[in-house]
């Protein structure tokens, strides 16, 4: 494809609190493509989520938004309401966390889904509930559940629904945040294969947002790891989450245990700390406080993000490893 | 049953132990939920066993009635003797000390409006334990982590981070010196980075302090950082028990396998064999081995002539390898043969 999809560029998010801004994403470069599949992984409170928010343009009101957002080459930062609202789901389209909240509890998911169609497309009621029925079939829901309340779903049920929903404008890109995070392991199986699944048929791409790297491994061809509102490292998946080079990328990387690892039994792997207030960003190295390895330079000079190869990493220890 | 032979006191016994609910149905005859069918299990003192299974296995069941939250419907709970279904009042009181529990929502198990100290000093007043009450809340959230412990007496759960309130409902179970703690999907809500602080904490707990543990989770690589052993449940029952060494490296239970090869790892892709369908009804068991519907052994026909005890038989839970439990028709039948 020519050009990308999503082409994010020196985006930064600021919240204003108590009359002082506070970065919450802090200068953030970020591409896909057509059918692309990125992670973006962090901590609570990294930026991640506000990441998202902000490329549908549903950030509070005291959020201001600086840089470029670029989708289909059009620029969403500063774009009106209405480009916006048309944007959404036909053009970019969410699955949430915690699937309950985010359908009306007291109408039937089928009228919900056709709903949403109808809001963006010039269809007939009968064409849209007909595309309804297909996405549900698509999704692994029996079509008959479309007169169901969401509170006759499970967990997993309810999330498939989420995600035929998130299909039913047929969007180049849907973002997935914390898609299988309060679900159980074999759901998650088939949630993260349905994503796959969908991926591969309608060549959608994915940005999945979660803290739970070993969901990443199974979805994700490329992931970038955020701390403090900015990306400091970046690589394919495949490389980064078994060769994690950031110290920061490895912390995380080793929260996860791997079964059949004798290294991984009843060995600490936790990282200290919290993360940093945004509106008291340390100087240096944000991760510095933390971070194991820090050194001399750490806690004066912050690391900008440099290419290694195929990696992308912002971390003076990182530097001094490619230089040897 | 399963592990009487284990010589040593247990800290905690389970004996055939039954949990049912009435099950409500709007259409049809009222009917009955096993959560709980038949569990047999000691667990030693000092020793993490870890419960795992899907959702509605029956392992947060079997954790309340560890805890005397949930009524048994037959069978026993002993720790140090005492079973907690047939004591009231008082009595109940000195068995709840015992056992103290860890949720898996901190925010959830913080009362709002309560400082860290009053959170952990109203057990201590509870249960009267002798001694300076501000010693024993100092040093109970100082071994969970939270130093210099005085520092946090006076903050509210909403002014701390979800690890640390994690901590401080950790504190509060051990300020009590318990026999046993249950922790029932302790990191699960919780974020990468504290997950790994709170496995710490727990791995801490066993080695320092001895403290015996009960994990409840669905996380297997959770249960291989830390369990000592492993119980697999499937709609009630343990399919499979042993040491966590080999019931996760060498599994004996086609259930245990798919859970397995479900279990996402970082940095590897696993090829999916995901059963199909939603977790099982416990309102609606199979007859025969109850996993028999969603076998993979058995669709692939691999069973061979075990298939007809597949279907109408239950396996019980037997050790073709010493000290490795296993209900499976297949799996022990595969065993004997060599």
């Amino acid at each position: 494809m020519n050009g990308n999809l999503l082409e994010i560029q020196d985006l930064r998010v600021l919240y204003e609190v108590r009359g002082a801004k506070a970065p919450a994403v802090d200068g953030v470069d970020l591409s896909l493509g057509a059918g692309d599949a990125v992670g973006l992984a962090g901590e609570s409170g990294c930026g991640k989520s506000t990441l998202a928010l902000a490329c549908l343009g549903l950030l509070p009101r005291n959020a201001t938004v600086e840089g470029s957002m670029k989708f289909e080459g059009a620029e969403v930062v500063g774009a009106k309401p209405g480009r916006l609202r048309a944007l959404r789901w036909a053009g970019i389209s969410m699955v949430f966390q915690g699937a309950m909240n985010a359908f009306n509890p007291v109408k039937r998911v089928g009228d919900q889904v056709v709903e949403a169609i109808l809001l963006h497309e010039d269809v007939s009621k009968k064409e849209a509930s007909g595309r309804m029925r297909e996405l549900f079939e698509h999704s692994g829901i029996a079509p008959r559940r479309a007169e169901d309340y969401p509170y006759e779903f499970s967990g997993g049920m309810r999330q498939r629904v989420m995600i035929a929903m998130a299909l039913a404008c047929n969007p180049p890109l849907v973002i997935a945040d914390e898609p299988t995070t309060a679900l159980d392991v074999m759901i998650q199986a088939q949630i993260l294969n349905l994503l796959a699944q969908l991926r591969e048929e309608r060549n959608i791409a994915l940005l999945i947002i979660t803290h739970d790297l070993s969901v990443l491994a199974q979805v994700a061809d490329r992931v970038a790891v955020m701390y403090a509102g900015r990306i400091v490292e970046e690589g394919s998946a495949a490389e980064l989450l078994t060769t994690p080079r950031h110290p920061y990328s490895r912390s995380l990387v080793g929260a996860f245990p791997v079964i059949g690892d004798p290294a991984s039994r009843g060995v600490p792997t936790g990282l200290p700390g919290d993360p940093p207030d945004p509106a008291a960003r340390p100087p240096g190295c944000a991760f510095h406080p933390r971070c194991p390895s820090a050194f001399e330079p750490c806690d004066r000079i912050d690391p900008s993000l440099k290419r290694y190869g195929p990696r992308l990493a912002a971390c003076h220890l990182v530097d001094r490893e490619a230089e040897v | 049953m399963a592990d009487e032979s284990r010589g040593h006191a247990a800290a905690l016994e389970v004996r055939d132990l039954e949990v049912r609910f009435a099950s409500r149905r709007l259409i049809g005859s009222a009917g009955e939920v096993r959560a709980v069918d038949g569990v047999s299990f000691d667990v030693d003192p000092g020793e993490v066993f870890c419960i795992a299974g899907e959702s509605g296995c029956g392992k947060t069941t079997l954790g309340r009635a560890l805890l005397g939250l949930v009524k048994p419907h037959s069978g026993k709970v002993s720790i140090s003797g005492l079973d907690p279904a047939q004591l009231r009042g008082k009595a109940l009181r000195k068995f709840r000390r015992q056992v103290q529990v860890v949720f898996q929502d901190p925010m959830g198990s913080l009362n709002p409006r309560q400082s860290v100290y009053e959170a952990v000093a109203e057990g201590v007043r509870i249960h009267g334990l002798p001694g300076n009450e501000g010693e024993i809340v100092a040093s109970a959230l100082a071994r969970a982590g939270l130093r210099p412990p005085e520092r946090f007496f006076l903050d509210y759960p909403h002014e701390l981070s979800g690890g640390q309130r994690q901590r401080v409902v950790i504190a509060t179970a051990i300020a009590l010196e318990p026999r046993v703690l249950v922790a029932d999907e302790p990191v699960s809500m919780l974020d990468a980075s504290v997950r790994g602080e709170i496995l710490d904490l727990l791995v801490k707990l066993k080695d320092e302090f001895g403290m015996t543990l009960v994990l409840i989770t669905h996380d297997l690589a959770f249960a291989w950082a830390l369990a000592d052993r492993v119980a697999i449940m499937y709609l009630g029952k343990i399919v499979e028990l042993g040491p966590a060494q080999t019931v996760l490296t060498e599994p004996l239970h086609p259930y245990t396998k798919s859970l397995l090869a479900v279990s996402p790892e970082v940095g590897r892709r696993r090829t999916h064999e995901v059963l199909t369908g939603e977790p099982p009804d416990p309102s609606d068991i199979p007859p025969g081995c109850r996993f028999h519907p969603r076998c993979p052994v058995l669709r692939s026909g691999e069973a061979g002539t075990q298939e007809p005890r597949c279907l109408g038989e239950i396996p019980a839970l037997e050790d073709p390898v010493s000290g490795h439990f296993v209900a499976c028709h297949v799996a022990t039948g595969r065993a004997q043969k060599y």
